[in-house]
């Protein structure tokens, strides 16, 4: 064998050597890409764990720790009431003694619970030491107490027939070394008196807005029971220091409660009254001109052995109400509206699970959510009304008597019968949040059902936040299956017919301007939908209808008689330029039927118009009135045609290509069997190209799902969950951008929003999960060879 | 200048079915192909195209059904005839001219369906959807392409599960399901084995009882087992064409002889 002459001579062995740096190279970049590979993996698997740390506390359990307890030798304790910080309860006796107790600072931070005191640690009292303060009332034996912990008033009934107001206000201090001192200054007030019966007040209520006050009470006179509302006028002197006048005395008549009345309270404006009787019967009564008329009368505890309500006590705002029965029922009854009567009604709304050991015999409200903490003989209750949910519960070894949440939710007191204060840590940031708040239907206060309901603050402090994720789901998916209803057609018949029956020549022009309208930022969109668009179809939705149908409907026509003309006219027109005679007929349709709407509303859409007396053409007033829902002008519609557009061009891109991709001898056997463009396109083309066009539909969907700025510009933002096309919608997406800024860092809100943003999270995963494994089953089905 | 190159047998003793006349000339944009081509194809026998590679038989088989219609750009002069009519003619639906002429592709290009469905694609694309039509044209069809026997249990199973020769088979089988006039095949065996390869040349022999069979070949053996006339192209020209055996026997051009000898090619 002769060496080949066009081979340098070079030995063989070196020859097939690969250079060392060509395999460094090589490993080094199979190394870069494993490595960049892995990092992208990481990076989208710490996102995922950085939000689900996020969100993670929303679902737990709080944390209580018993601080400790201290002796506070009070005789007969009536009422205990606690600061925004816990250093200086009150301690109320029967005789009208007030003491307060200087407990340690920062006994009952969260912090100090996380360090985790022990139950046996010794809490001593302060250097201010167990102190009595002056009330300034009369030496008198007091029989009955209301106590509003959120106002610090409390109201009392003496055996003789009088009452007395006590106001306990509370000041914090900061003094010179920045250290904190809780301050504490009492007013009182002995009303004068009322011209009622000098028999003791067994039972008292007060109500207390800025301009009135009301005080109901019961008193015992010849064996009967008698119920007596007193109104009073603040009136306030120049130096303001307000004075209470009486207005009106209205002596319930016994008619109305055909029972013997045990307890009341006053609700409303301070214009109802809530009585319980022996029997189980709740009697809700309403001030209409100088009477009390009976509205409701029902029996919360109806279905149970012992119906009979052993306590009865307002929540937070007022409109809620916790009962137990003897045997430790409980349930929250609430005011609604009620259509059918027109008028307020109270309903049960939640059923608590049993409180072991019998009726609450203490509860306290908390002062900044629908908490709730009940004491028996032998047990503490920690309850959540919005949820329904029991948050903390203990047997306690003492028998606890007077019970006090902490202002802050941060802290429990509970005083038992051996005078010793026990003071307990909370931690519970998240009470309104779970699984039950975020997913289920839940019956709020002022509601008439259970609903799913998102709204997550208000005006006011006593409001219930409500955070249902399923009405921004509902959003989410209302406004992506809108837009996808619109643009889904379009974009998938455009990429058809670009594919399969445009001139390549036209194609060229049609992709760049896909990439144009799929670059526009979908802020300049939003905009356009929410100050162009929206007004301009606001009154011209007969007009939009009318297109939506005539020009698709044209089109198809046209297609049909383009097909019915013979051969020799059908050849002015070359193949793939029949858009030469579509556009002209879809411009002319369209605008005649954008011209022809007013006259389809006048025709179709008519509504009486009490002004003119007749029947007018109004679209809006007809959907309202046919539908019974309600008429946006930023709705569904606008955010189905933006949205839509903002989509198009990406289902058409990969539809088209995947179209495109389908091998031309499938197209040749099939005109070659006789088969027209259409029936090629349909029966060949589509099927394999079906995998593409799912991907595109898909990634379109996750795209319209993960939009914000349209919808949050094009929506009026408002959680509902209708279906209806002409309201609107609170998306996911949108509710994050929407609400961040209301959100402190930590908070239930800035929780929940990351828990929006994980349920966005999962959907896209789960969207492009399902569209990977039907892309492969597809693919598998319609593979070429 | 085309009586002067194209050698044929002086009288032509067969019914022409499909006639290319006028000196038909084809170009792909402004490179031509095909220069002056005067032929008559018979009916009922098998003719086959010979040429090297690229001198634009494929080109003439897809004129035949306006294949080459799908092309950018392609101008053609002169005129085919089938049966007597211009495939020209502007009232003449190409959809029609092509359900009178089946094809059969180089490479076989069944469609991702079934057994059943690739057969009726032609029927149900013509909205016969009887089932008993449709069993017995799957059943005539392939039989008629010699498949029946190797596929009647998996009727319904994808086309794609089956080999090379079968596939080709069935696009065989797909064609004729119509019951076309005329079967072009481009090259329908270059992709196959030997055995596939006879199998389609008894094929063809069976299929010219009914059909007019136009085939290109680059196999001097083949064409000349099954083929009964032959024409032989050479840069876009009709160098000779006659009857098989002459051709192969006796040529009476140089080119042809050195051709089918195998000089060059
Ligand atoms: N689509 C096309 N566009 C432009 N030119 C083409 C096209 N198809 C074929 N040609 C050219 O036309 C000439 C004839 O091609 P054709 O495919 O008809 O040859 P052929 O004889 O079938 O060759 P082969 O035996 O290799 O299949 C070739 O020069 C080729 O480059
Ligand atoms: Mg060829």
């Amino acid at each position: 064998m002769s060496p080949d002459p066009h081979i340098p001579h070079i030995p063989s062995g070196e020859r097939f050597t690969v250079a060392r740096g060509t395999l460094l190279l090589d490993r080094l970049m199979t190394l870069v890409i494993k490595f960049g590979g892995w990092l992208v993996m990481l990076a989208v698997f710490a996102i995922f764990a950085f939000i689900f740390v996020q969100i993670l506390p929303l679902f737990g359990k709080p944390s209580v720790k018993a601080v400790g307890q201290v002796a506070v030798p009070v005789e007969d304790v009536v009422v205990m009431g606690v600061d925004e910080w816990g250093e200086l309860p009150f301690f109320l006796s029967r005789s009208g003694e007030l003491h307060f107790a200087d407990l340690p600072r920062d006994l009952t931070t969260r912090t100090y619970g996380r360090v985790g005191a022990q139950d046996s640690m010794k809490l001593e009292i302060g250097p201010r030491g167990l102190f009595a303060v002056d009330t300034d009332l009369p030496e008198k034996t007091w029989t009955a107490f209301y106590y509003d912990a959120y106002t610090g008033e409390i109201a009392l009934g003496s055996a003789d027939g009088r009452i007395a107001l006590l106001k306990i206000n509370y000041r914090t201090e900061f003094l010179e070394d920045r250290s904190r001192r809780v301050v504490v200054a009492v007013e009182s007030e002995l009303l004068p008196p009322l011209s009622v019966s000098e028999a003791p007040i067994r039972e008292i209520a007060f109500y207390d807005s800025s301009t009135n006050r009301s005080i109901a009470f019961l008193q015992e006179v010849d064996g009967q029971t008698k119920v007596t509302l007193q109104t009073y006028t603040v009136r306030s002197s120049l130096f303001g220091a307000a004075t209470l006048v009486a207005d009106k005395q209205i002596n319930l008549d016994t008619a109305i409660t055909d029972e013997k009345p045990e307890r009341l309270l006053i609700g409303g404006r301070g214009d109802r009254i809530l009585v319980t009787t022996e029997g189980g019967w709740l009697y809700y009564l309403s001030l209409r001109g100088d009477q009390l008329e009976r509205v409701q009368k029902l029996r919360p505890f109806a279905e149970k052995s012992d119906p009979s309500i052993f306590s009865i006590d307002w929540l937070l705002g007022k409109q809620s109400l916790i009962l137990t029965s003897e045997s430790g029922a409980n349930v929250t009854l609430a005011s609604y509206l009620d259509a059918d009567a027109g008028q307020i009604l109270y309903t049960r709304i939640k059923d608590f699970s049993q409180l072991e050991g019998g009726g609450a015999t203490d509860f306290s409200a908390a002062q900044r959510n629908r908490g709730f903490l009940l004491a028996n003989e032998g047990q503490l209750s920690l309850r959540y009304s919005t949820t329904g949910e029991i948050r903390w519960e203990v047997t306690t070894d003492y028998q606890p008597k007077n019970i006090a949440l902490g202002p802050r939710w941060d802290s429990i007191f509970a005083y038992d019968t051996d005078e010793r204060l026990h003071v307990y840590a909370l931690d519970d940031p998240h009470p309104n949040a779970g699984w039950k708040a975020f997913f289920g239907k839940i019956w709020y206060e002022g509601k008439s059902a259970p609903e799913f309901e998102w709204q997550s603050s208000s005006g006011t402090s006593d409001f219930e936040p409500k955070l249902s994720i399923v009405n921004l789901f509902f959003g989410s998916i209302k406004g992506t299956l809108y837009a996808m209803l619109f643009a889904m057609p379009i974009a998938v018949l455009a990429a058809i017919y670009v594919s399969q029956y445009l001139r390549p020549e036209a194609k060229r022009y049609i992709k760049p301007a896909m990439e144009i309208m799929a670059s526009l930022p979908s802020v300049v969109l939003g905009f356009l939908a929410a100050l162009w668009l929206a007004p301009l179809i606001e009154d011209r939705v007969p007009s939009v209808l009318l297109m939506l149908i005539t020009i698709p409907l044209s089109a198809a026509l046209l297609g049909y008689f383009w097909g019915r003309l013979p051969q020799t006219i059908r050849n002015f027109i070359r193949p793939g330029s029949e858009w030469l005679v579509i556009i002209p007929v879809i411009l002319v349709v369209g605008y005649i039927a954008w011209q022809l709407g007013p006259t389809l509303e006048a025709l179709v859409f008519r509504v009486y118009d009490p002004d003119i007396g007749a029947k007018v053409g109004n679209f809006r007033q007809w959907w309202v009135e046919t539908t019974g829902g309600s008429f946006e002008q930023r709705n569904s519609l606008v955010v189905g045609l933006m949205m839509g557009f903002a989509v198009i061009p990406i289902i058409f891109t990969i539809s088209e290509d995947a179209l495109t991709n389908v091998p031309p001898y499938l197209t040749s056997a099939s005109l070659a069997l006789g088969a027209s463009r259409w029936q090629t396109t349909w029966r060949v083309i589509l099927p394999t190209a079906s995998p593409g066009i799912f991907s595109a539909t898909i990634i379109g969907f996750g795209r319209a799902v993960g939009e914000t700025m349209i919808l949050l510009m094009a929506t009026g933002n408002t959680p509902i969950m209708e279906w209806n096309i002409f309201n609107g919608m609170r998306t996911l997406a949108a509710n994050i951008a929407v609400e961040l800024p209301e959100a402190p860092q930590f908070s239930t809100l800035y929780r929940t929003l990351f828990l929006g943003a994980m349920a966005l999270f999962l959907l896209t995963f789960f969207l492009n999960t399902v569209a990977e494994i039907t892309r492969q089953h597809l693919r598998e089905k319609y593979k070429t060879i | 200048m085309s009586q002067e190159t194209t050698t044929t047998s002086q009288k032509e003793d067969f019914e022409p079915f499909i006639q290319i006349k006028d000196d038909y000339n084809f170009w792909y944009g402004s490179a031509q192909v095909l220069f002056d081509l005067n032929l008559n194809i018979p009916k009922k026998q098998v003719t086959a195209f010979i040429g090297p590679s690229g001198c634009g038989k494929s080109t003439l088989l897809r004129s035949i059904n306006r294949m080459n219609d799908l092309i950018e750009g392609i101008v053609h002069k002169g005129d085919i005839t089938i049966g007597g009519q211009s495939i020209y003619d502007p009232a003449l639906e190409v959809i029609s001219l092509r359900k009178r002429i089946g094809m059969v592709f180089q490479k076989y290009n069944p469609f991702p369906k079934s057994i059943y469905e690739n057969i009726v694609f032609s029927l149900r694309i013509a909205g016969r959807n009887r089932r008993s039509e449709l069993d017995e044209v799957v059943e005539r069809s392939l039989r008629g392409a010699a498949l029946w026997d190797e596929v009647k249990d998996r009727l319904h199973e994808s086309a794609l599960s089956m080999s090379g020769g079968q596939m080709q088979r069935l696009c065989i089988a797909r064609a004729i399901a119509n019951s076309p006039e005329v079967l072009l095949m481009d090259e329908p065996c270059s992709a196959l084995d030997p055995i596939a390869t006879g199998k389609v040349e008894e094929l063809i022999h069976e299929l010219k009882k009914e059909y007019t069979i136009v085939i290109v070949t680059h196999n001097m053996q083949q064409a000349a087992r099954v083929s009964d006339r032959t024409a032989f192209f050479y840069l876009g020209k009709l160098i000779e064409y006659d009857i098989t055996d002459t051709i192969f026997m006796n040529p009476k051009n140089d080119q042809t002889e050195a051709y089918v000898s195998g000089r060059f090619g």
